[in-house]
């Protein structure tokens, strides 16, 4: 068997190709297809009819002057959307695809141009696409990765005593609860919360997008807004978590169920062991690979928002911004996001790689 | 041979029946089993409804305004009248038959009566009442051979359980404007409308029904000025009936109670009391004959405390008070008027004067028409019972036939529908939840097959074969579950909705969604069949096969994929709710396809800001939810029964 340091190389190098491979894909998806180049063409169309009415407007003018001012804007506003060089020559969509891609190797993740995506920071474009994620990425972590946190901490401390106890009516509920969890859509829920406690007893607040304003200005009034992030999170909390924890609870419990039907657990419950320890030292131990693979991958999966549940609760949060930059074709917002997110997990599978290494004793001998 | 050649398929028939009641009464055995197969047959049931009765017609047009005109619009649904709550009715009949033939030889007449009953049992009215009629051009000859042409005039009558009997449409039916006159052919009214409503007969009823007067003690002793208060009375009655109750839902109320108010403001009459004092000042300054001078400022007094005393009694005075001082102060000063030219007062004081003799007569007009002196206010209720609808359509002909074919509808949008209520556009919450039964689960069901199938093989392959064809296949499931999925799918679905166009539209869409998960969806089985084909692969009785020289092909379908069979079975059902709540997501995102399915009824209550409406977000929801539950329970029940074989490897 190899060293875990070739393993450790080997994987790691897999990890980078795949990055490759799916940055090419993507820019394959949004440029290649000429998907945003579309989107582009209509948004520079809508501003060159702008131009002309507001011309119009002014007075009488005669055509031929409008014809060749149409030309000018159409040339000026498809230089702005990157749409011709500076020559004035049409890019053509696999050259934008490729040049896509060696940005995104190169992490150079660029300005974007569209509005919406800036309305969300809030501010007006070109903006940073780094400050934008920046901004945006706290108020998911505030709600998703919390969330996944609190789930996993609950799911750590009662998850091994369920599996310990399976069969028993506690196990049941467990399982009929992540069942019942797992066919009930979180969008749904969220809707369904909102009609409850943001329409019918009005303690909430019916849309989340607020909250941009209280994080955007947090330090100018830290306790107002503070009390105001408070107000507007803790539905959408609760929902999430409502949600979350019977897939959290389930999985844990099946991950270690197989080690409770081990031999040594048998052994450690006939030596008459309290329960406590038996679940910390004998079932939880054993199992924290796939323990700490699951949580270490939801929390690096959690960055990425909740594109649907997000946008029932009008959530200004990384799943709006992920939306945004679709709807408005933005594709170098949407490559960006792309890369983080993918490098955020690939970074995560490699960290489990080295630690497995670390918590698994019979690798590490090896 | 021929024989057992013949009884082999046979008996793999009855040996795979067999095998599947066994399989059935296994599930049935635990309680999760028991629940996630009584919701199938319950699911497979509405569905098996849902598809032979659906049309291709309400798949195209059943996000049309047109196709749900007739239904209320976000109301809830009838049952919850018997829970206590109290919603008007709502009726849409479509007659055939008239009831009644009556016959009026002298004038010639003919009228073809259809109608109905519609009970109002609570104190709100309904939303809207309409009427559609189609009727045909009949015809008749003339003694010197000629054809003439007979167009139906429509007469709505409503019996009220008042006794008042308002005849609110009575409209001639024309052609339409490429229509040909034929016999036969069919005249239509589209829907009747507010425009059309008598309602200036309505009111008239009403008020001699009702006794709506205005009292003698605020109008006064004055019968003219009676009919005036009576006149202005009429109007805001009207006005508050084409407000607040449409026009046509005049039909089912009374007025219950009326206030009338004199205005007691005086700050106009003290406005023209200053004025008539400034006149009095400017002309006692003037250098005129002194006889026409006493007259004019006697004239001038005399108005001035005509409005002095209403100024004083307003409190008590009647309309006929305030109109006789506002008339009397204008003939004083129309006299003065005539004797200021007489006179010879300087022209922009004789301005003056015939100002204010004018402002003062556009006051006594608006006192006389408008609410502005006396403003009445008419409260009115909904009249509880039985109200009989006749439509008539009336023809003028000597020799009528016995009977006619006509189409008559009576549509009365209530405060509740159905079964499930309606949304916007008046969409039939449960006709759209039963039709997107079958939908959801072919959906969910084709995309989980495939992708499973797939996973399956691509699994055996790849442990079966090994080598690059294995690494090939990893690496590959590697980079695909690398990949975000759900922005993918967001992006390409936001592009397939602007490529495809014509009837077939929301099939590609949705073949386009299923088509993306299949590709991300085998990835995860595929690592698990490979770990489990590896360890198949090793068994003796792989070795004996091959030694027996069977290929690579009979030994992966013969020996290894029965073996997997039965897990794959088990993930297949998992699989079957993702398709589902995928494509009900992608609706929620606004990527619609069009077609009526439960995501899309909740994608519309997002799009309308409509989350207080119960009835629009639970039911979908629940479908959703339902559904996904019994293929979990289904899963965990096969689960079970595969889980020893599981264990073993």
């Amino acid at each position: 068997m190899a060293r875990p340091e070739v393993v450790i190389l080997r994987r790691g190098v897999i990890l980078a190709i795949s990055y490759i491979i799916i940055v090419i894909l993507i820019a394959a998806i949004l440029e290649g297809s000429g998907y945003s180049m579309r989107i582009y063409e209509a948004m520079v169309r809508e501003a060159v009819n702008a131009e002309i009415m507001a011309l119009r407007r002014g007075g009488n003018v005669s055509p031929t002057f409008i014809e060749e001012y149409k030309k000018n804007m159409t040339i000026y506003y498809m230089r702005v959307y990157g749409l011709v060089d500076d020559k004035g020559n049409i890019i053509p969509p696999y050259v934008r695809m490729w040049t896509l891609v060696w940005r995104a190797l190169r992490l150079d993740l660029g300005k974007t141009t569209s509005y919406s995506v800036a309305e969300l920071v809030p501010t007006v474009p070109p903006v940073d696409v780094f400050h934008v994620i920046a901004t945006i990425l706290p108020r998911t972590i505030i709600v998703v990765t919390v969330g996944e946190i609190i789930a996993a901490l609950i799911a750590v401390k009662f998850g091994p005593r369920i599996a310990y106890k399976h069969g028993s009516f506690t196990d049941k509920l467990i399982v009929t609860y992540a069942a019942i969890m797992n066919a009930v859509p979180l969008w749904w829920l969220a809707m369904i919360f909102l009609y409850v406690f943001a329409y019918q007893l009005k303690l909430f607040p019916r849309s989340m997008r607020g909250v941009a304003v209280a994080f955007y200005y947090f330090w100018r009034d830290p306790l107002g807004n503070f009390i105001s992030i408070l107000y507007h999170i803790t539905l959408p909390l609760i929902v999430f978590l409502i949600a979350i924890l019977g897939g959290w609870l389930y999985s844990f419990r099946a991950m270690l169920l197989r080690i409770v039907r081990e031999d040594f657990v048998m052994a450690a419950k006939a030596r008459g062991l309290p329960e406590a320890l038996i679940t910390k030292k004998y079932i939880l131990k054993p199992s924290l690979p796939p323990v700490l693979t699951t949580i270490i991958l939801a929390l690096a999966g959690s960055l990425g928002g909740f594109i649907i549940t997000e946008s029932v609760f009008d959530w200004p949060g990384m799943g709006t911004l992920y939306y945004s930059a679709i709807e408005s074709g933005d594709s170098v917002m949407i490559m960006a996001l792309f890369i983080v997110y993918v490098l955020v997990y690939l970074a995560a599978r490699f960290t489990l790689e080295i630690l497995y290494i670390i918590v698994d004793p019979r690798v590490r001998v090896r | 041979m021929p024989k057992s050649s013949r009884r082999g398929p046979e008996s793999r028939v009855v040996k795979f029946l067999r095998g599947f009641k066994t399989a059935l009464s296994e599930i049935w055995r635990e309680t999760p089993g028991k629940v996630a197969l009584v919701l199938l047959i319950f699911l497979l049931a509405l569905a098996t409804i849902a598809a032979t009765s659906i049309t291709p017609d309400f798949l195209l047009e059943w996000e049309s305004v047109t196709y749900w005109e007739d239904n209320p619009v976000v109301v809830p649904p009838c049952w919850i009248n018997k829970l206590g709550f109290r919603t008007p009715q709502t009726a849409q009949v479509y007659l055939q038959e008239p009831l009644y033939t009556s016959t009026n030889p002298a004038r010639g007449e003919v009228a073809y009566t259809f109608s109905y009953n519609y009970t109002l049992d609570v104190d709100t009215p309904p939303k809207d009442i309409y009427i559609k009629v189609q009727a045909p051009i009949l015809c008749e000859s003339t003694p010197d051979g000629n054809t003439t042409f007979k167009l139906p005039i429509m007469v709505v009558a409503v019996e009220r359980p008042d006794g008042i009997v308002l005849t609110p449409w009575r409209l001639p039916l024309r052609l339409q404007p490429n229509q040909t006159l034929e016999c036969g052919g069919l005249l239509s009214e589209e829907k009747t409308t507010k425009e059309t409503f008598d309602i200036a007969t309505a009111v008239t009823l009403l008020q001699d029904k009702y006794n709506v007067t205005v009292p003698v003690e605020v109008v006064g002793e004055n019968k003219t000025y009676q009919l005036y208060a009576n006149a202005i009375l009429r109007t805001v009655m009207r006005r508050e009936l084409e407000g607040r109750y449409m026009t046509v839902l005049t039909i089912f109320v009374y007025p219950d109670s009326i206030t009338v108010e004199l205005n007691r403001d005086t700050s106009r009459l003290e406005r023209f009391r200053s004025d008539i004092k400034g006149l009095n000042e400017s002309i006692s300054a003037l250098n005129i004959r002194q006889d026409y001078k006493n007259r004019i400022i006697s004239s001038l007094n005399l108005a001035y405390s005509n409005i002095t005393w209403l100024i004083e009694n307003i409190n008590t005075a009647t309309y006929t008070d305030y109109l006789n001082t506002l008339y009397n102060a204008r003939g004083e000063l129309q006299a003065v008027q005539r004797l200021a030219l007489r006179a010879g007062i300087p022209v922009d004081i004789r301005n003056q004067i015939g100002d204010l003799v004018t402002s003062l007569s556009k006051f006594i007009d608006s006192a006389t028409m408008t609410t502005e002196v006396l403003s009445p206010a008419v409260n009115f209720k909904a009249l509880q019972g039985v109200y009989r609808i006749n439509v008539s359509l009336v023809y003028l002909m000597k020799t009528p036939p016995e009977t006619i074919k006509a189409e008559v509808g009576i549509i009365v949008k209530g405060g509740c529908y159905g079964l499930l209520g309606t949304a916007h556009k008046g969409i039939d919450v449960f006709k759209v939840l039963l039709y997107g039964t079958p939908i959801a689960l072919a959906i969910g069901f084709i995309t989980a097959v495939v992708s499973v199938f797939i996973g399956v093989i691509a699994g055996i392959v790849s442990g079966y074969y090994g080598g690059f064809v294995d690494e090939f296949i990893q690496r590959t499931v590697d980079v695909l579950g690398n990949i975000p999925f759900l922005p993918i799918l967001i992006i390409i679905g936001s592009m397939v909705q602007g490529m495809y166009t014509g009837p077939l539209r929301s099939l590609y869409i949705i073949l386009t969604y299923m088509i993306i998960l299949i590709i991300f969806g085998w990835g995860g089985l595929a690592i698990t069949v490979r770990a489990m084909t590896l360890s198949i692969k090793e068994e003796p009785y792989i070795e004996a096969a091959r030694a027996l020289g069977a290929s690579n092909t009979r030994i992966i379908f013969k020996h290894i994929f029965p073996q997997v069979l039965m897990y794959a079975t088990a993930v297949l059902v998992f699989r079957v709710p993702d398709a589902i709540l995928t494509e009900a997501g992608l609706s929620v995102l606004g990527l619609r396809h069009g077609w009526p399915t439960w995501g899309s009824l909740l994608a519309d209550a997002r799009a309308e800001y409509r989350y207080d409406v119960w009835w629009w977000i639970f039911p979908p929801g629940i479908m959703i939810s339902l559904t996904s539950l019994t293929f979990i329970l289904l899963g965990l029940a096969i689960e079970r029964i595969v889980e020893p074989r599981l264990r073993t490897l």
